[in-house]
């Protein structure tokens, strides 16, 4: 096994001193350590706080092994450093310090601690966009709809944005605020869709059930089942994939957040995430 | 070898990336990439589908790559890049 070091330096300075920082119980710890950029005229002029930590790794691993590894050691140094940086904005009460992004972070550097040596994967690099926009077939395309839907002088669906602000959140490690956000999602755009079904499928119905099935007194899942299916001959509970199984633990994860002030960890995130997306598209379909 | 010429890709985004030199598609999908050529680099931008992180690849991709890199010339200087 080889000592690999991974490196990364942020984008500010962090006023602490250098050195090992636990960031376990079981013992992983980052190393910060101040470092200082020249001018071209050979001044100080840019003071930031690199980050690292050291992992061991088979000797002579190569290629996708690799590249998993690195993939595995970046998001571990992501986590442990936008936590850290967490605790640094609270106790030093400096709201400008907010996480950062792999592609922020960029490029990861790889080294055999001790050596300067470069490892078989010397670099991981992230960028925020992805070639072309997934949803668009050109940047023409995408350049048209930008233009088109700012001239309204409208903003983007809120669900819209706060399904991204889900998915942020759970790349920069607030994982909690994932499972809410994405919970905020799942609320709003089937409860809007599903209250409109309900008063135009039952229209004719007294005012007081189409309220009672709109209200808080008939749960989010209870609309989302035997609601569903008598607006929309459709219910949840009946979607494939062990799709109901993985909603209700979700939601369970959800409520035990708010009311128990439990944590969340990756899984939960994506799950939360996973079941977000699922809604907006079965309520585009209804 | 899965290359081919993405002709959106080629007139949507060159002026934005450099030269563009060709597509990698992997085996089943999990893996796209976009190469262009810019100050004598060959910059491969790497994307997979929504939610799926580099070490949940199962495709091989790199040795395609820079077997690429290799017979074109950029055999020191390939730079992978992967989508956020």
């Amino acid at each position: 096994m080889t000592a690999i070091r991974v490196t990364i330096t942020l984008p500010h300075h962090l006023a602490v001193p250098d050195g090992e920082y636990v960031a376990s119980p079981t013992g992983e710890s980052i190393h910060l350590e101040v470092r200082v950029d020249l001018s071209p005229e050979g001044q100080p002029a840019l003071i930031r706080t690199s980050v690292s930590s050291c992992f061991d790794a088979a000797d002579g691993v190569l290629g996708e092994a690799a590249a998993k590894i690195a993939s595995q050691q970046a998001r571990s140094l992501l986590r442990h450093t936008n936590r850290l940086l967490r605790w640094y904005r609270q106790l030093a009460s400096r709201p400008a310090v907010l996480e950062v992004t792999r592609a922020q972070l960029s490029p990861f550097r790889f080294m055999i601690d001790g050596t300067g040596t470069p490892w078989s994967i010397p670099v991981l690099e992230y960028e925020r966009n992805q070639l072309p926009m997934p949803a668009f077939a050109s940047v023409g395309e995408l350049g048209s709809a930008v233009r088109g839907m700012f001239a309204t002088g409208n903003e983007p669906d809120v669900a819209d944005l706060t399904l991204l602000d889900g998915e942020h959140a759970m790349n920069v490690g607030r994982f909690r605020e994932a499972v809410l956000l994405c919970w905020s999602v799942i609320d709003s755009s089937f409860v809007r869709k599903f209250s409109s079904l309900v008063d135009g499928s039952l229209a004719g119905e007294w005012v007081g059930t189409r309220d009672f099935l709109k209200g808080f007194d008939f749960g989010l899942r209870h609309k989302m089942t035997s609601g569903l299916r008598m607006v929309a001959g459709r219910s949840l509970f009946d979607e494939p994939e062990g799709f109901w199984g993985t909603l209700s633990a979700s939601y369970d994860k959800r409520n035990a957040i708010i009311h128990k002030g439990q944590s969340a960890d990756e899984d939960d995130a994506r799950h939360a995430l996973d079941v977000a997306r699922r809604i907006v598209q079965i309520v585009g379909t209804l | 070898m899965h290359f081919e010429n993405d002709t959106v890709v080629a007139e949507g985004l060159e002026g934005f990336f450099g030269n563009y030199r060709g597509t990698f598609r992997s085996e089943s999908g999990q893996v796209t990439a976009h190469l262009f050529e810019q100050d004598g680099w060959l910059i491969a931008h790497v994307s997979m589908p929504m939610g799926m992180e580099v070490d949940e690849i199962t495709d091989p991709y790199l040795g395609e790559l820079h077997d690429y890199a290799r017979k074109y010339g950029f055999e020191t200087r390939l730079r992978i890049v992967y989508a956020e």
